[in-house]
């Protein structure tokens, strides 16, 4: 798994590639702590990279889904593989999640 | 590997147990058991699969919990729209009761020949009205709730509505004046002064409470209620259109011009009022232009 952060005046941007697994869910959940520590409260996840997930890594995104509400901040996800949208649509993550076909998209208001 | 696979049911059933009370703050646990390199293939798919259940389960109630959190803005906004609908009820119904009371208020003074006889009638009549609807305007306001500044009775912004008012109200007079000027130049008004102090008589001093009262049912009550549920861009335009002809018909008693007046006076009651939101400019407005008008010789 490889990790990409990027941080802008308002969104902070967190690129994810490779596996996310119980190896290295962890990892994926203090890089995400940490830029919601570091002030931002509105994310945008790029998953174009993403190939697959496990449940660990699911637990991940609602983590970070539950900080970011708390915050009343917004945490969009972008650019999900067919096969992970199937494993959100199983998951039930399609209704909880603000999922958008790229990140242009993700970014407008 | 049976100490391994006895650690990780034990570790999955405490897990399961926690997550049947609603708390998934540890579910993190039972992830050491999904890694390939450290436990067997079926120990691995079987925590995957619990984990993978219980992500599920998570995301429902955090579904749940939106959706409740959804409804009750819902709710707001629902019981909202009832306080509105209840509003609009209590001005419509009381317009209607005024309306018709006093249209046969003045179909009862036709009758009566003599004019000393129908000013104190009406007299009478008005504040009985004007009292009747404060009291039902007080029910209204205890029972929507609603802050009594939402009816005008605030002091908010107050030197700034009294200003604006007495700068309105001087160019009102002005208009006035120049009006009665051109009526006696014309001989198109029924007495030829153009003003008479004498006119103040003693029930004018009643206008001290008369025009804070009217400001406060005209304006505080049903504008500010119009103004509220009204929907629309230009729903406050509706709110003072409506008030005013309100306002101009409950004057028709006296004389259609007065009528017509008070129509005109209503509309600049009601945008000062819409300005500030307080009775406290609009009733000092209101008493002076109503004093000037009876020494104009309107009110005779």
């Amino acid at each position: 798994m490889n990790v990409k952060i990027e941080k802008a005046e308002e969104y902070a941007f967190v690129g994810v590639e490779g596996r996310v697994d119980t190896t290295n869910a962890n990892e994926l959940e203090n890089s995400m702590l940490q830029v919601i520590s570091d002030g931002y409260t509105k994310i945008i996840l790029d998953c174009s990279g993403l190939d697959y997930i496990s449940s660990s890594g699911l637990r991940v995104f609602l983590i970070v889904q539950k900080k970011i509400t708390a915050a009343k901040g917004q945490f969009r996800l972008c650019g999900l593989q067919p096969g992970i949208v199937e494993i959100f649509d199983i998951s039930g993550f399609t209704s909880i999640f603000s999922i958008f076909p790229n990140k242009e998209a993700a970014m407008k208001p | 590997m049976e100490t391994n696979l006895d650690e990780a049911l034990q570790s999955i059933t405490k897990q399961a147990d926690l997550i049947c009370h609603g708390n998934y703050d540890n579910t993190d646990e039972i992830y050491q058991f999904s890694n390939p390199e450290k436990y067997p293939e079926s120990l691995v798919n079987f925590v995957e699969a619990f984990g993978f259940m219980a992500v599920k389960l998570e995301a429902r109630e955090m579904h749940l919990e939106k959706t409740i959190e959804e409804l009750k803005v819902k709710n707001v906004q629902l019981e909202d729209s009832i306080t509105r609908h209840n509003h609009l009820n209590f001005v419509f119904m009381n317009t209607v009761v005024l309306l018709s009371f006093f249209s046969f208020v003045l179909a009862l003074l036709k009758t009566q020949s003599d004019t000393v006889s129908k000013i104190a009638t009406t007299f009478v009549v008005s504040r009985v009205i004007e009292f009747a609807i404060l009291a039902s305007s007080i029910l209204l306001i205890v029972r929507s709730k609603l802050p009594l500044s939402n009816f005008g009775l605030t002091l908010k912004n107050w030197p700034r509505a009294v200003k604006e008012s007495i700068y309105a109200t001087i160019i009102a007079i002005l208009c006035c004046t120049l009006f009665k000027v051109f009526l006696v130049r014309f001989n198109l008004s029924e007495n030829t002064y153009i003003v008479r102090f004498s006119n103040i008589e003693w029930s004018f001093a009643f206008y001290f409470i008369v025009a804070p009262l009217q400001e406060f049912l005209g304006r505080g009550v049903v504008q500010g209620t119009l103004q509220r549920i009204v929907p629309g861009k230009y729903g406050w335009l509706m709110a003072i259109v409506l008030t005013s002809l309100v306002f101009g018909t409950l004057h028709l008693y006296i004389s259609t011009s007065f009528a017509l007046a008070s129509l005109v006076g209503s509309f600049l009651w009601g945008w000062l009022y819409l300005r500030h939101e307080t009775i406290v400019g609009v009733s000092i407005s209101h008493f002076f232009i109503g004093i000037w008008m009876g020494v104009l010789g309107f009110f005779i």
